[in-house]
């Protein structure tokens, strides 16, 4: 496992390294060093911030993912997916499109309710006595990631300012305006939300037997349930109320860790942290540098790949 | 060791699944549940592995009742096989076997070399040596069902209950399980207590059978007083004679 | 079809062209000459057909046309999604709609109805003269070359050249930063008002705001309807160091961004706001 972790901590800090070097401006470390103060605004007030937002963004979708795929026995779980990062944007844009966004704070509040909301809806949905059907767990993400956009749509269409920029926005996701403020609070939610599920981390693995077996042998089923569908959620909805949705990564990083290494949740957490920060930060590197000048939405790339990824699991899944 | 049920009942709904149960298990006993599906059999069993909990009534382990236990300490001392295990990734036999260490584990702790000896023991009892690097999902249905009891054996409890662990077996299969929990029995001094709807396989190896129906503890008795006509005709309707030792339809 | 430029006198030159263009058409419902009831699915049309003087044709109009404030009294006919029933049942014998906003399925839709359909091309600053001669063309105005002639005027009237072109750019949207670039009609106004765009690239594109730090505009303008000032002002803390170095100018949207009658005014405005940099 270390090695793991080293591998992966090196890929990181390449990916990184890649995505500071490089943006629409093209900037020289002479100029930096130099005291341009252009280019270390550039550098330090916009690119920086927006790269180690992406990794932030990357980790916590990631670590949601691989929390929810355990939680729920399904290896096609993921905030995307189940309709969690849809609640947190439809919260997130309504919030925003009544003007709640000139209030700090409201718009990433109103985010984790909307997740939350989500979570407890695809629990109640596609819940069967004591085990969750994998069948009706996707086609209640499928139906809720409806109605959020269905909302957001609404949202923006009620609102003073009818323009769905605004909505496509949310819904495609994208780092833009990225600022410190918050990249601190993602980033304090973070460490907050990975510190919890390591300390369930031994009970959590437990749940992938089932929860009766889990119970057998001394896991508070319940609590563990609570903490790991909690966290999952305030963190999603914290990303989701930063930049938008942004889907697959919880899907694609988990199962390609798993694909390597084959370990169970406790090593997928870190794991799994690590690899969605460098694909976010790839993805976003992409988005920035793919036409002059201009930027593509992040959102559209994690479902480029995503989508194909998704579609062999589920020929492979029974 | 003593497992001990004490005039206790279940209920869920407006269904009662046991109806005022008293049974106690003491040490190196092969003690089968038998009785149609619906009878209470899971139900007992849930309850004695502290799945759940048990509407009135109370259960006691060495004395001591089950909501006194802490539950990592309780799984020590019991482990429980549901009737559907599978886990929902790929992994090999040695890890599954492996995380039946869990209860000895602290909050942050890993697997140690210890675990693993405790689990190669435990898949060498169960005649599953030669798995320990496979994939479950590569594995027969015999197979599989073997590295689970490993699983629950990896965490040398004095108590095993076994939920239909032969149902989806098949023939060839079941013998060789029932002999294993036999064996088990006898050369660890646990006691393991199994349902099984098949009144056959629950007397073959047993040291005792408690026959459930409707809920309530309708016979406890070793298999011989058991596996008789009329004792079968009168608890359940069926008209069989005895063949050999087993019972066949007439 | 191109657009073209007309110049006085030519009527005679204006119906051959017309005619030109219903040969061109591929559309099978023949357009009579000359309409008398038509339905403009575009508010910069609506302002082009009161501009011609062809009001009385005017039996409908889309959400968002509001000027003249006497097209605000028109039968309307939906916004975006325009109601094709509606439209119908205002007994139009013309629809004109614009490149820009094309609705989904309205072609088909009319032609099922064999209402004649017009699509008016004003995606340039030079577009606008030769579209509003089209307009006057369709509905049978004889002395079109006129109004399109002040128009032209008007516009030309407009053009500066300055000693030290301010850069400009010109805000969409804010988050994310949707700019209006080369080869647009926001972008050709800027220039033909002597002013630079900040922007080098063409169409509409999503703005960088490293681009935005590293060449800094002098003025940012942006309309006054589509982005608040708080908007704009989250926009500014995003990029620092900006603020105090640019002027930041809401615009008046409706003039702004239709291209019609009234670039002339949006010129003016222009002018001024650049006059005072």
């Amino acid at each position: 496992m270390k090695r793991a972790i080293a591998i992966l901590v090196l890929l990181l800090g390449v990916s990184i390294a890649l995505a500071i070097s490089f943006g629409a401006t093209s900037l020289s470390w002479h100029a930096i060093l130099g005291g341009d103060e252009t280019a270390r605004t550039i550098l330090f007030r916009i690119r920086l911030p927006r790269v180690l937002l992406g990794a932030l963004v990357g980790a916590t979708l990631a670590v949601a993912g691989v929390t929810f795929q355990t939680l729920l026995r399904n290896p096609l779980a993921d905030p995307f997916i189940l309709g969690v990062s849809g609640g947190a944007a439809a919260g997130a844009a309504t919030a925003t499109a009544f003007g709640l966004a000139a209030y700090r704070g409201v718009v990433p509040a109103i985010a984790f309710v909307g997740a939350c909301g989500a979570t407890a809806a695809v629990f109640t949905l596609a819940r069967r006595r004591d085990y969750v059907d994998p069948t009706r767990l996707l086609l209640s993400g499928l139906v809720l990631n409806a109605f959020f956009s269905a909302v957001i749509l609404i949202s923006f269409s009620l609102s003073k300012q009818s323009d769905l920029t605004a909505a496509l926005r949310w819904m495609m996701g994208t780092l833009f305006g990225a600022g410190w403020s918050d990249v601190a609070l993602l980033g304090v939610l973070l460490i907050v939300v990975i510190t919890a599920l390591a300390f369930i981390a031994n009970d959590l693995r437990m749940l992938a037997f089932g929860e009766d077996d889990a119970r057998s042998r001394g896991v508070n089923v319940e609590r563990v349930k609570w903490i790991g569908f909690g966290a999952s959620s305030i963190v999603t909805g914290a990303a989701v109320a930063v930049s938008g949705i942004i889907g697959f990564v919880g899907l694609l990083v988990p199962h390609l860790i798993r694909l390597i290494w084959r370990r169970d949740f406790r090593f997928l957490l870190p794991l799994s942290a690590l690899g969605g920060a460098t694909l976010v930060v790839l993805a976003d590197l992409l988005a920035r540098v793919a036409v002059n000048a201009s930027e593509l939405p992040i959102g559209a790339f994690t479902a480029l790949l995503g989508v194909p990824f998704f579609l062999s699991l589920l020929r492979r899944s029974r | 060791m003593t497992l001990d049920l004490r005039n206790v009942s279940f209920a869920y709904g407006g269904t009662h699944a046991l109806c005022d149960i008293t049974v106690s298990f003491g040490a190196n006993q092969l003690v089968a549940l038998a009785g149609p599906n619906g009878s209470g059999k899971s139900t007992l069993l849930k309850l004695a592995a502290r799945v759940a909990h048990p509407s009135t009534g109370e259960l006691f382990f060495d004395g001591r009742a089950l909501r006194d236990w802490p539950a990592k300490d309780y799984a020590k001392q019991v482990g429980y096989l549901p009737q559907d295990t599978e886990p929902a990734f790929p992994m090999r036999a040695i890890d599954v076997v492996v995380s039946g260490r869990a209860p000895f584990l602290g909050r942050f702790a890993w697997e140690g070399e210890s675990d693993f000896a405790e689990a190669r023991k435990a898949l060498a009892m169960c005649d599953a040596t030669h798995l320990a690097e496979r994939y479950l999902d590569e594995m027969s249905g015999g197979e599989r069902k073997r590295v689970f009891l490993a699983r629950v054996l990896a965490g040398t409890p004095r108590v095993i209950l076994l939920d239909e662990p032969l149902a989806a077996l098949d023939v060839a299969h079941v013998q060789q399980f029932s002999k294993l929990l036999r064996e088990i029995v006898d050369r660890t001094g646990s006691t393991v207590v199994f349902a099984s709807h098949d009144l056959n396989w629950a007397a073959a190896y047993s040291d005792r059978m408690l026959v459930m129906r409707g809920g309530v503890l309708a016979l406890d008795a070793p298999p011989r007083d058991v596996m008789r006509p009329d004792v079968v005709a009168e608890l359940f309707g069926f008209d069989a004679r005895i063949t050999d030792g087993w019972l066949v339809p007439r | 079809m191109r657009s073209i430029q007309t110049r006085p006198p030519g009527r005679v030159f204006i119906f051959i062209l017309a005619l030109l263009l219903f040969a061109c058409r591929e559309e099978q419902t023949p357009l009579p000459e000359g309409s008398s009831r038509v339905v403009s699915l575009a508010p910069n049309i609506t302002e082009m057909i009161y501009a011609v003087g062809a009001r009385r044709k005017l039996v409908g109009t889309d959400n968002f046309s509001d000027y003249p404030p006497s097209a605000k009294a028109l039968p309307k006919v939906g916004g975006t999604q325009p109601n094709v029933e509606k439209i119908i049942s205002l007994k139009p014998d013309l629809v004109m709609a614009s490149t820009s906003s094309v609705p989904p399925g309205l072609e088909s839709s009319l032609r099922a109805a064999k209402i004649p359909l017009v699509w008016i091309k004003t995606d340039r600053l030079a577009d606008v003269p030769g579209a509003m001669g089209l307009v006057g063309a369709h509905l049978g105005v004889l002395d079109v070359p006129i109004p399109v002639a002040r128009l032209q005027d008007g516009i030309n009237k407009q053009k500066r050249t300055r000693a030290h072109p301010p850069r400009v750019l010109f805000a969409v949207w804010t988050n994310p930063l949707y700019v209006a670039g080369r080869n647009t009609f926001v972008g050709d106004l800027l220039e033909h008002c002597g002013a630079t765009n900040a922007v080098t690239v063409s169409g509409w594109p999503q703005y960088s705001l490293e681009s935005l730090l590293a060449n800094p505009p002098d003025i940012i303008l942006y309309p006054n309807l589509s982005v608040t000032p708080r908007a704009m002002q989250e926009l500014l803390d995003a990029a620092p160091g900006l603020r105090g170095r640019v002027r930041v100018v809401p615009v008046e949207e409706n003039v702004f961004v239709r291209p019609g009658p009234r670039v002339v005014e949006a010129a003016r405005q222009l002018n001024a706001i650049l006059d005072a940099q």
